[in-house]
């Protein structure tokens, strides 16, 4: 690597960026966006749907019976990373301000309360908790379906009731299958579900990103290779790593600070936050592994804004049918699945130790990413 | 320079160029010595485009082997890059940089002074309109960038494709004195053209290319000796034109009548023609 190239060949890139008005408007206008959103957006406001479902489910329980535990024993694969069991009598102040179990943003919670009618007996109460209608039903399908097949076995051993509702066979040993018939069953709604300007915001940031590393490079690449300019580079004293080395430093950077400058119109404090920072870079450095991937491929500028185009709107629709069809581990495998919730959960202050998961997978995509797309453009994508 | 002028330049031993079962370049052997100003002639697919693409690296040989200033074209590629400029045969610069910002790039990337900049612009007669955006200029100012951008970092080798394609006649004249000047200065070119004046004006040697082979190699003066054409061709006051063969005896009779006749408006004689040369060469034609 030669600085007077490396140097020569950014210049290159600040000067074509300085001379595309359309970007530079478009970039303007991501600011504009940010700062009306700051000014006229309300703290909170309504849920929104870009995060996606709640991230995380809190089953809450007052008694650890037998039903608990076929609950507990019984977390399908997908969502054992989401469901946190937690016995209520056991939680900590810190965790009940003011005597009240608050949840953090883009979660939800069952709780199994345990409440006595009137004529003495003891029954369930099942309330779930949810930002918006409809986020909790993966988790209510699961809890219903155990809860079914538990109480169907429980009425096969048709125990004998105790008095006092328990089970002769010991403490906690309930007879299930009467206190089903028993149940109650309600919804609520969960102040400040997911917060909608902090979605926005982590949508422009995404979009600022993808707008950097996924169209314009791409775009422009594909030009100079059209036009023979690529080649009159290659031909020159530049090595296809250093003509790299210079898109490396010149798009993520850029596609970072916009989005920083986006991220701090709407919160200020995050710039300070290095989970911010972590996220934005893995963010960025995936986005410049698909779009040189992308360059790569592509051999005309109209292919490249196509493809990232249709990458864009695939990846968009692969995580709504996801979504729909509850599938399980393939939307884990787009970058566009875990950085939303990452932006989403640092610009809310909810991140939670499990969105370490996501960091890892972000950063394991973007690696992927990376590598594919060195391997192509050193095989065919500066020709 | 980089090589003793007793050695050749470069050095294409039995190169065979493939695309797929096409065969492009079919065991073309050429020597282009020092300071030589070498024109390479063929019709279209004649494999020219694909021997100066294993020239400028891109693309291998498929076999045989390329040796630039002596060394081997694959394996010290890095090293022979920096040595030899190319003009494309389709102008590539920056269309939203200026002419000067054009140079600028390309004198940064070979780390060369700014002050060549300048002198390349006004060899090329661009130093006016230097500081104007390039999609201004005119087909003719582009060429003449491409070639002060060939020019910037002083090579001993000069690749050309087409140089003097959609230039005016002075332009052309202009280019023509200038690779005149680098090669009696040891500056080695090789230019492909299809300007049959062009190469019968300034090459020095010139190989004729037909399906991948060579045909003729010699200079424009040998090439002239061995395909003379003694004929001459007469206009008559009617319009009607005739070419009458020298070398034959029916046809010296018949023009002796024809001239005594006095029936002739104009009398010319074609002692050598590049393109019948070229044509019979190559057995093909133009049309």
């Amino acid at each position: 690597m030669r600085w007077h190239i490396i140097r020569t060949l950014f210049g290159k890139e600040v000067r074509r960026q300085l001379a595309n008005r359309g970007g530079l408007a478009l970039a303007a206008l991501l600011v504009v966006a940010a700062l009306l959103l700051s000014v006229f957006g309300n703290d909170g406001g309504p849920s929104a749907s870009m995060i996606g479902d709640v991230e995380s489910c809190y089953v809450d329980y007052w008694r650890d019976d037998g039903w608990v535990q076929h609950l507990r024993a019984n977390v399908p694969p997908e969502l054992k990373r989401n469901v946190t069991f937690r016995d209520v009598n056991h939680l900590s102040d810190r965790q009940l301000p003011g005597g009240r179990l608050v949840y953090p943003r883009s979660s939800g919670a069952i709780q199994m309360r345990m409440i006595q009618g009137d004529d003495g007996r003891i029954r369930r109460r099942i309330c779930v908790w949810q930002p918006r209608v409809g986020d909790m039903s993966p988790y209510e399908t699961w809890f219903w379906r155990e809860s079914a097949r538990y109480f169907q076995q429980q009425s096969c051993r048709n125990t004998p009731l105790a008095p006092d509702g328990r089970g002769v066979g010991g403490e906690g040993d309930v007879r299930d299958s009467e206190l089903y018939s028993n149940i109650e069953h309600e919804h609520a709604r969960l102040e400040a579900g997911v917060d909608m300007r902090a979605s926005i915001t982590s949508g422009l940031i995404l979009f600022a990103l993808f707008f950097s590393c996924v169209y314009l490079m791409p775009s422009l690449m594909c030009e100079e290779r059209e036009r023979g300019i690529l080649l009159a580079q290659a031909l020159s004293p530049a090595s296809p790593q250093e003509i790299l080395a210079a898109k490396f430093l010149f798009y993520p950077p850029a596609g970072m600070a916009l989005a920083a400058i986006l991220a701090g119109v709407a919160k200020p404090a995050v710039l300070a936050d290095p989970i911010f920072w972590l996220v934005l870079t893995v963010a960025a450095f995936g986005s410049l592994g698909i779009g040189l991937t992308i360059a790569s491929i592509a051999r005309s500028q109209r292919t490249a804004s196509m493809t990232a185009l249709c990458y864009m709107l695939v990846v968009a629709l692969l995580q709504f049918i996801c979504r729909l069809g509850n599938i399980p581990l393939l939307p884990y495998l787009a970058l566009e699945y875990h950085c939303p919730r990452l932006l989403h959960a640092v610009l809310t202050d909810s991140f939670q130790f499990y969105y370490i998961f996501n960091v890892a997978m972000a950063a394991l995509l973007s690696i992927a990413w990376a590598v594919a797309a060195t391997v192509l453009f050193r095989k065919c994508g500066w020709q | 320079m980089p090589q003793s002028p007793a050695q050749p330049v470069i050095q294409l031993e039995k190169l065979v160029v493939r695309y797929g079962s096409f065969v492009a370049v079919d065991g073309l052997d050429l020597e282009l010595m020092p300071g030589e100003l070498f024109g390479l002639l063929g019709p279209n697919g004649a494999g020219k485009s694909s021997t100066l693409r294993v020239l400028i690296g891109q693309r291998p040989p498929s076999s045989g082997k390329v040796t630039v200033f002596g060394k081997d074209i694959v394996t010290h590629w890095a090293q022979i890059k920096p040595l030899f400029g190319y003009v494309p045969d389709r102008e590539n610069h920056f269309e939203e940089f200026t002419g000067r910002g054009n140079l600028a790039f390309f004198a940064g990337l070979y780390d060369v002074p700014t002050q060549k900049i300048d002198d390349c612009l006004s060899l090329v007669e661009l130093d006016e309109a230097a500081d104007l955006p390039v999609r201004g200029y005119s087909m003719g100012m582009r060429r003449k960038l491409l070639l002060a951008r060939a020019l910037l970092h002083q090579p001993p080798l000069l690749y050309l494709d087409e140089p003097t394609a959609n230039l005016d006649i002075h332009s052309a004249g202009v280019v023509r004195r200038i690779l005149r000047t680098l090669v009696a200065n040891g500056c080695t070119v090789l230019l492909t053209t299809h300007n049959m004046d062009e190469v019968e004006a300034i090459c020095d040697r010139v190989a004729i290319l037909c399906r991948g082979r060579l045909v003729a190699l010699d200079s424009p003066l040998a090439l002239r000796r061995q395909h003379c054409e003694r004929k001459v061709d007469v206009t008559f006051t009617s319009g009607e034109r005739r070419a009458f063969d020298l070398d034959q005896n029916d046809q010296r009779s018949d023009l002796a009548q024809v001239v005594q006749s006095g029936q002739v408006a104009c009398l010319q004689t074609r002692e050598f023609d590049f393109h019948e040369t070229f044509l019979k060469l190559t057995g093909t034609s133009f049309q």
